[in-house]
């Protein structure tokens, strides 16, 4: 036996022809995932925006309204009194990075953004030389308004 | 941060720098996000990135306690980056969470070098930001030095 009877006779065309479809399914998967990289690409590039996106479809929806901005400005009072108390402790004018420093090692909560908020309402003040002093007209102005 | 030359350009750094210029200076930039807490720089350390802040608020600070903050965008940190010794001169912390670009040195002194007229408009106006900061600086050691004595 030989020639195309052989090849009939041991299923060569069927396998022939499976092997083509293989090979072509691989090749038009393999295209189609090309086609698609730059997708995966933008993702990688802005991992941060879609896993801050994931998170915030499993976590629970942020507390907002009156009740919420009653408690961060609670906190705030509470961290503005706290922070008073370290400068207290501090020779005057004091330095910033020694106070941040401070408050990590008695465990105020995110001293870093509480320092940026004193800083930004005024109620600690640059001296102009690199220190910065505690505004307590203002921390008492502060106080009566909340 | 999408970067391209029209809103790189609105950065004081790159404001002198030509279409062409700027198309060189892209791909060395590389927009990063910062978080509360993040120490950007150290002083003391080789310096090997520049950072240029696009929001966000910065501690910068020297050994002996002084400090100032910034936040504007196009604000420098470490620029001593491409100044010799090319050690950093202060040390940097994020207050808040923010965007920055960073550029680094290798690459950014590599294209100065190939390109000279880009080289000086970027030196100059690094020049100005040093010459502004060693003012605060300067100003505050003799005062410490004056109160010493």
């Amino acid at each position: 036996m030989k020639g195309f009877e052989a090849i009939a006779f041991y299923n060569g065309w069927n396998i022939s022809v499976t092997g083509v479809l293989i090979v072509f399914t691989a090749l038009c998967t393999l295209s189609f995932i090309i086609s698609q990289l730059h997708k995966v690409l933008i993702i990688i590039e802005n991992k941060d925006k879609y896993i801050k996106k994931a998170k915030n479809l499993f976590s629970r929806p942020k507390k907002t309204g009156l009740r919420h901005k009653i408690r961060a400005s609670r906190n705030f009072n509470e961290s503005a009194r706290q922070f008073h108390l370290l400068i207290q402790s501090m020779k005057d004018p004091f330095s910033l990075p020694k106070l941040i420093m401070l408050a990590k090692k008695v465990d105020i909560a995110r001293p870093y953004s509480t320092v940026h908020e004193l800083l930004a309402t005024k109620l600690i003040v640059p001296d102009g030389k690199g220190y910065y002093f505690w505004d307590q007209d203002a921390y008492k102005k502060f106080l009566v308004k909340e | 941060m999408h970067l391209d030359p029209q809103n790189i350009r609105e950065i004081d750094l790159f404001r002198d720098l030509s279409s062409g210029e700027l198309d060189k200076i892209l791909p060395v930039v590389h927009p990063v996000k910062i978080f509360e807490g993040e120490r950007l720089i150290r002083e003391g350390d080789t310096s090997q990135t520049l950072y240029i802040i696009i929001s966000g608020n910065y501690l910068v600070y020297f050994k002996d306690g002084r400090s100032f903050t910034l936040h504007k965008k196009g604000d420098m940190i470490g620029w001593s980056t491409i100044a010799s010794p090319f050690t950093y001169h202060e040390s940097a912390v994020a207050l808040t969470d923010g965007e920055a670009l960073i550029i680094p040195i290798e690459e950014f002194l590599y294209l100065m070098q190939l390109d000279s007229d880009l080289g000086n408009k970027i030196t100059k106006r690094v020049t100005e930001t040093v010459r502004q900061r060693k003012a605060f600086v300067n100003e505050t050691r003799n005062e410490t030095r004056t109160e010493k004595k």
